[in-house]
């Protein structure tokens, strides 16, 4: 019951920055990063990642805390929680296969509604990673599994008087393929880059931004 | 390696996700209604149409036996609620029994003309279709069907046999006018325009070249939000889509000096993704016939805050019809007919009067 338990935790537990994989090798243990980027709008990440060792699964588990904002408006009313785990799933020298688990919140204003999300996502990153450097090609599936929706006056006087206000079941996913990398200077700054394609989840155009990127900067101890 | 208790993650993280969506009684998204409109195909007390093989939102005004104006409105994808809205005074329920004035906006021209509105097919309070469906072709065939089933009307009820109509086009629907005319050029007795889309290559690159960047926008708050959004609905299905798309409603291009209070029931994201893809070809002329054949006139309106970064664009577009006029409205952009609907009557009625 213990390992199911520590398993949920493991899920409930959150994000998707990838880079923290190099530090599953670390000997240390700690790492806040930050991240500037483009996605879905143009964002800035806070993060936490913290490595320790899960015994049924006999290996290191990194798992991560961050909350993300728009750069333009900065606020809880626009911003996204998450939560991972990243784990690493297949190792032969330096080629590595790695998962990343997570779950999210999100909150958005706009002139037409608001909006909270709750999603679930799992990135797979397959790549060669060394002590200092990592290059990785990626795979991310994210489902957006309930909204909580509410009208603005706007929406109803300029468009649809009579839109319903409350909690939807999931409004869609998404894939996103991308390739990343990144370094590690004196052991203890960490600086990766990553570049992503995002589609719907039956392989539409995502309709916002073409490309995602991101540029994350770390710090161990 | 316990490969085996590996494999258990994912099947706990749905189990999570089962018990999460499986509590309590959630909306659909998807279904019409929710989020956006239902269109004619699902409400049955909008008012319609049937022509061409499909039914399509509609309303006339006026008496018939007046000359017939056809309202053809932009997008593509929008619909025809700014047409019979007036800023400040009256925005057009869906439901024509909940207005409350019956001639607001260019409506007005009622009380000379039968005034005739239909959002075009996939858009506004019409039925929705998939990509690949429509196309510019099946626009002209539904305009000529629309023409053809007024015309048959207006026989029928007064036994005037009319062969023509005038159109009005906003926008896209200039485009559609010119299409339409280039084909049926005797159909059309004149044509008024409020800042039509490009009717050729040529037209279509000095616009470009004189539009601002989209990167321009970025910062904008609607921008930001229409961005964010993304990470909470996604638009492979209609309802979303046209969800999504209105965010960017008279948004999109600041040089359009766009009110973006004007109203709209639905904007049609499929539609509006495809139907001017054609206008993108180096060969795109929809004027090819026009000068040789049509006999009628053409008047095209602008905004004055719109001519300002388009100098050109007017003559440019005039250039395509044998006989065309010019007036600016001053102090609006490219909603100008929402925004001073009064003055784009009168300027109307002087126009088909002369």
């Amino acid at each position: 019951m213990k390992y199911l338990i520590t398993a949920v935790m493991l899920f409930v537990v959150v994000n998707q920055l990838s880079a923290q994989t190099i530090i599953n090798d670390s000997p240390t243990e700690n790492r806040p990063y930050l991240r500037v980027g483009i996605e879905p709008t143009t964002m800035i990440t806070f993060g936490y990642q913290r490595n320790f060792n899960v015994g049924f699964l006999n290996r290191k588990v990194t798992s991560y805390a961050e909350w993300g904002t728009s750069m333009y408006r900065f606020s809880f009313n626009n911003s996204e929680l998450k939560l991972g785990a990243i784990l690493l799933v297949f190792e032969k020298g330096g080629f590595k296969v790695v998962n990343n688990l997570n779950l999210s919140a999100g909150s958005v204003t706009t002139h037409n509604f608001d909006s909270k999300k709750f999603a679930v996502g799992d990135e797979v990153a397959v790549g060669f990673y060394k002590k200092s450097w990592f290059i990785a090609t990626t795979v991310e599936y994210e489902k957006i599994y309930l909204n909580r929706i509410e009208h603005t006056e706007f929406y109803r006087a300029t468009y649809y008087e009579d839109a319903e206000d409350g909690w939807y079941k999931g409004a869609g996913g998404m894939f996103q393929f991308g390739i990343e990398g990144g370094g590690t200077i004196k052991r203890k700054y960490d600086i990766h880059l990553e570049i992503k394609m995002p589609f719907t989840e039956k392989f539409n155009s995502y309709g916002g931004s073409p490309l995602h990127l991101n540029l994350g900067f770390g710090y161990r101890f | 390696m316990k490969l085996k208790k590996l494999w258990t993650l994912p099947i706990v993280a749905m189990l999570i996700t089962l018990t999460l969506t499986g509590c309590g009684e959630l909306l659909d998204p998807d279904e019409p209604g929710n989020l956006v409109p239902r269109t004619v195909a699902e409400d049955p007390l909008l008012p319609r149409i049937e022509v061409n093989g499909t039914i399509l939102h509609a309303e006339a005004f006026g008496d018939i036996s007046n000359p017939i104006i056809i309202f053809l409105h932009g997008g593509p994808g929008s619909d025809y609620r700014a047409f019979i809205s007036q800023i400040g005074v009256e925005n057009a329920s869906r439901y024509p029994n909940e207005r409350t004035i019956t001639n607001g906006g260019l409506s007005q021209l009622q009380d000379e003309y039968y005034c005739v509105f239909y959002d075009q097919r996939g858009a506004g309070l019409s039925p929705r279709f998939d990509k690949g469906v429509v196309d510019f072709d099946m626009y002209v065939a539904d305009l000529d069907a629309v023409i053809n089933h007024y015309l048959q009307k207006k026989e029928n009820e007064t036994g005037i046999g009319d062969d023509q109509v005038y159109l009005m086009g906003w926008s896209y629907g200039g485009i559609l006018s010119t299409g339409y005319i280039n084909k049926h050029p005797e159909r059309v007795k004149d044509v008024v325009m409020y800042e039509p889309g490009p009717f050729s290559k040529k037209v279509w690159d000095y616009f470009i070249e004189n539009s601002e960047s989209p990167f321009a926008q970025i910062g904008e708050d609607w921008l930001d939000g229409y961005l964010l959004s993304h990470d909470h609905i996604t638009s492979d299905t209609h309802e979303r889509a046209d969800y999504q798309r209105i965010l960017g409603a008279f948004r999109g291009q600041p040089e359009f000096n766009q009110n973006p209070n004007t109203p709209l029931w639905r904007l049609g994201a499929f539609i509006s993704n495809e139907n001017l893809d054609f206008s993108q070809s180096d060969n795109y002329d929809i004027t090819s016939n026009i000068t040789a054949s049509f006999q009628g006139r053409m008047l095209l309106i602008a905004g004055k805050l719109t001519e300002e970064p388009y100098p050109e664009y007017p003559d440019m577009q005039m250039s395509h019809y044998p006989q065309a006029e010019y007036v600016a409205i001053a102090g609006v952009g490219h909603t100008g007919l929402w925004e001073k609907p009064d003055e784009v009557a009168a300027v109307i009625r002087n126009f088909l009067t002369q």
